[in-house]
């Protein structure tokens, strides 16, 4: 072997899954054709569009740089793969109140407008793909639970029930706060009593981040969202926690997709 | 000890040269491979959608200006906007004067 | 000096020319990266309790497992990993092309500024500035820092290449040339793909880079390295030829060819197009071929000389190495099967195997070369051969309970606690629990032998070597020198008073 066949043969069994698994693969996945509706199965002809909100830029960037991806992971596999679209929660929810069904996998808009896909390297927590619903579910069974609770009847005398809104009016400041059990949840998993019923958190080996709060002084009636007051000092959340906590509350991956794009077919049809 | 041909000074600086040229060229590569050479149609579903919409407004004007065109029911006359527009023009440009209309009670 | 005319002393001669050009870098890269080596197992033992005691210091955010986690793996692969690979390239590079290094004072300086930055970032990361990529979670500007640093470190090993005495090329030199272009082009492909401009490309690419980078390193950069040193060590310590150069030519195209397509089965499932996942578990069972490679040459050449593998620290440690690349390649290649990788891919196994490849593979094999190249370099001897033992047995006893309870066990444990769709992510962690204390324990006792390696080694580093000709080995009643006729440091002596004053 000369030095000149080296480098030859260096370059070629480099350069080719350089490009085969690098290059091309990128070329073309940041320029994807988008997905049409199907008029058929679907019954509309305009383009998917992938919806996303909350602030997925710099909440993903705390998300990246306190290392939540070490335990917990983002993505609903194909079933090939493993059995997390059965898993309740994770890909959807199998009996939505509205919607049915509305498990699927993860696809490749999940992720627009972050810079990097928070696919995971551990599942020791939860997913998080589907935590935004998982979060809202919950919001509409502890405010269920609370206002009959309180004695406020959900059921009317027509037996139609009240809708959420008219739950929360009801319930007042009593009513669920989704960013507040966050700011719990960060500040220490394993208060008592964080999740219903009993301290089912305390078995949680989620890290608390004091690094997400500061102390403000107590003044007047306090913040609404404060996690602990003690001496006349309210610990409230800063700023880095307020965009994580707003990425984890829209983290939602369980939109319609077109026919096309489902992974099981027999999938109720999409965009009813 | 047997003298070495391979050491002069010469083939030490060529090799540092073609070292740190090919440590730039690949950095380079990268950079532009990855950032300049890429498909140029950006799909963005926003525009599609977009775009759709141009087109329903196209449609819709040109319905409109179908129902605006010259027409006769009876005694009027249905005139499409532009032919007015010069007549229009013209009236806009003359100064107003009395009309001959009156105001009020005290008009005699 | 000119009434040196026998060739074999003007071989040992050179030889101890070379060492001695080469001393201030290769103590330099040794010594950092053994106090590397030690922060970054702290780090990883840190992270390991918070696991199973989450409230262990919970007031420290720094000390968080998302942070420790990345700083941990960071600071053992630019701190320790990059650190004693470039000392043993630099230096064998050398001694194989039979030639003095002539700037070891821009090695050392480039040394210097490589150990700032990795400090630099790993403050950074313990901050919660980091990017967040296990392998790659120094800021986007350290790790370019990082990237043009190694150019003046590995430049001088290509030129000694370049300009080598003699005609044989061993197959260690073709090792060490692979890898100082390989570390070039993994790294700015990974940085490029999967950290400087990420606006503009697609989220699960870049994450798929930093997948595919992970593995590239691994076998692209850490494995030829760890082959370039034990193919060196063994027949030096023997005193035989390579079991079989044919073979060994082979497992480096083997290698060449099937490493750089590794890696991105840890995103199998994603939405990235599925042949590339495939591909690369496919890729992950190959690399078994190479691997055994390896092996049956450093066993059948070790195995030659049955006193020297006894005794000769360096060359336990290398079969030590040759071993763990066969099992961390072995339960790669198990854990990537698409049936398992189901259980694995989100398990613990992950990382159980990260840590098999570069603790029980990667550094056995840089154990190795460092007891071999120290005591060249300082003129002076290991001090103690009880220190060299205990350090062998407690790294070998942690990595083998690591690789074995947590990564395997636990891995597959976990892994299939995550599977059962009936149970809650409570019953999963649960399951973890006993394994990640195992893996604290184990880390106990990676750091009890590295406490001793990094003692040891600074020891040497302060000149407190033994001066004696005759090498330190493992079994006191030795009766003949495995390390051969290089030990004969004596016979320089008329040349030893000359340059005493240095």
């Amino acid at each position: 072997m000369t030095v000149k066949t080296f480098f030859y043969g260096l370059i070629a069994s480099f350069g080719v899954p350089w490009l085969v698994m690098l290059v091309v693969p990128y070329g073309s996945m940041r320029s994807m054709e988008p997905v049409r509706y199907d008029e058929i199965n679907d019954e509309r002809t305009d383009l998917f569009q992938a919806k996303r909100s909350g602030r997925t830029s710099n909440g993903s960037l705390v998300y990246a740089q306190e290392g939540c991806a070490m335990c917990h992971s983002q993505v609903t596999r194909p079933s090939y793969a493993g059995v997390d679209v059965f898993r309740e929660g994770q890909g959807g929810t199998k009996s939505h109140p509205e919607r049915g069904d509305t498990r699927r996998i993860t696809h490749a808009w999940d992720f627009e407008r972050e810079d990097r896909a928070h696919i995971g390297e551990a599942r020791i927590g939860p997913d998080l793909g589907n935590f935004g619903n998982r979060l809202a579910a919950l919001e509409v069974s502890e405010n269920e639970a609370t206002a009959v609770a309180m004695g406020v009847k959900i059921v009317k005398e027509d037996k139609s029930r009240l809708t959420q809104k008219e739950i929360i009016a009801a319930l007042g400041d009593k009513a669920f706060d989704k960013e507040l059990y966050l700011y719990k949840h960060l500040y220490n998993p394993r208060e008592e009593g964080l999740n219903d019923p009993g301290d089912e958190n305390a078995w949680s080996v989620c890290q608390s981040n004091p690094q997400f709060f500061k102390k403000v002084g107590n003044f007047g009636q306090g913040a609404a969202t404060a996690v602990d007051v003690k001496d006349g000092q309210q610990v409230v959340a800063n700023d880095r926690c307020k965009s994580l906590v707003n990425y984890l509350i829209n983290l939602k991956k369980d939109g319609a997709v077109p026919y096309a794009m489902q992974y099981a077919k027999n999938k109720k049809k999409a965009g009813k | 000890m047997e003298a070495n041909q391979r050491d002069t000074p010469l083939r030490r600086f060529n090799t540092f040269f073609w070292g740190l040229a090919l440590f730039l060229v690949f950095g380079i590569a990268c950079f532009v491979i990855k950032n300049f050479i890429h498909n140029d149609a950006k799909y963005d579903a926003a525009d599609e959608a977009g775009r759709a919409r141009v087109l329903k407004r196209e449609q819709v004007e040109k319905e409109q200006s179908a129902l605006l065109s010259y027409k006769k029911e009876g005694n009027s006359v249905q005139l499409p906007p532009s032919a007015l527009f010069s007549i229009a023009g013209e009236l806009l440009g003359t100064e107003p004067e009395d009309s001959g209309v009156p105001h009020n009670k005290t008009f005699k | 000096m000119s009434t040196i005319t026998s060739p074999v002393l003007e071989d040992t001669k050179l030889r101890a020319d070379i060492d001695r050009s080469l001393r201030h870098p290769v103590m330099f890269f040794f010594a950092s990266g053994a106090v590397w080596l030690a922060i970054s197992l702290l780090l990883g033992t840190m992270a390991s309790i918070k696991t199973h005691a989450p409230d262990f210091m919970s007031c420290c955010s720094f000390l968080n497992y998302g942070r420790t986690m990345p700083a941990h793996m960071s600071a053992l692969i630019y701190g320790w990993g990059a650190q004693a690979a470039f000392g043993v390239i630099i230096w064998l590079m050398s001694r194989l092309s039979r030639q003095e290094c002539k700037k070891s004072g821009i090695i050392l300086a480039a040394g210097h500024w490589w150990n700032l930055m990795v400090a630099i970032g790993t403050v950074c990361v313990l901050s919660g500035s980091g990017t967040g990529v296990v392998w790659m979670a120094f800021p986007q500007a350290i790790m370019i820092s990082l990237v043009l640093t190694y150019f003046f470190i590995g430049i001088w090993a290509v030129i000694a290449f370049r300009v080598r005495r003699g005609g044989h090329i061993y197959i260690s030199q073709w090792y060490l040339l692979a890898a100082l272009f390989w570390f070039p082009w993994v790294v700015i492909s990974g940085l490029m793909f999967g950290q400087l401009f990420l606006g503009d490309g697609d989220a699960l690419m870049v994450t798929a880079s930093t997948a595919w980078f992970r593995s590239a390193l691994m076998f692209l950069f850490f494995t030829p390295v760890a082959a370039a040193s034990a193919y060196y060590i063994a027949p030096k310590v023997t005193g035989r030829p390579v079991y079989s150069y044919h073979l060994a030519i082979f497992g480096f195209w083997a290698l060449a060819i099937v490493g750089p397509w590794t890696g991105m089965d840890r995103m199998m499932g994603a939405p990235i197009p599925a042949f590339m996942q495939f591909l690369s578990a496919g890729a992950a069972v190959l690399l078994v071929v190479p691997a055994i490679a390896l092996f049956i040459n450093i066993i059948k050449t070790a195995a030659s000389n049955k006193d020297a593998l006894a005794h000769s620290p360096s060359l336990r440690f290398t079969v030590a190495g040759a071993m763990g690349m066969l099992i961390f390649t072995l339960m790669g290649a198990v854990m990537s099967l698409p049936s398992a990788l189901k259980y694995t891919q989100f398990s613990i196994a992950q990382y159980g195997l990260e840590l098999t490849g570069l603790l029980g593979f990667f550094s056995m094999c840089m154990f190795g070369a460092i007891y071999f190249i120290v005591p060249r370099i300082t003129n002076r001897e290991w001090i103690s051969a009880k220190m060299i033992s205990l350090h062998f047995w407690l790294f070998i006893y942690g990595i083998v309970f690591i690789a074995i309870f947590y990564t395997f066990l636990g891995g597959f444990m976990h892994g299939y606690a995550l599977e059962q769709v009936g149970e809650s992510i409570m019953a999963s962690s649960g399951r973890l629990y006993p394994y990640a204390i195992g893996l604290t324990t184990g880390f106990v006792f990676l750091l009890f032998a590295i406490f001793m390696f990094c003692c040891h080694l600074l020891f040497m580093w302060l000149r407190l070597g033994r001066r004696s000709n005759h090498p330190t080995l493992l079994s006191s009643h030795s009766p003949s020198m495995p390390h051969g006729p290089e030990g004969d440091l004596d016979k320089l002596e008329p040349m030893d008073s000359n340059q005493v004053a240095h």
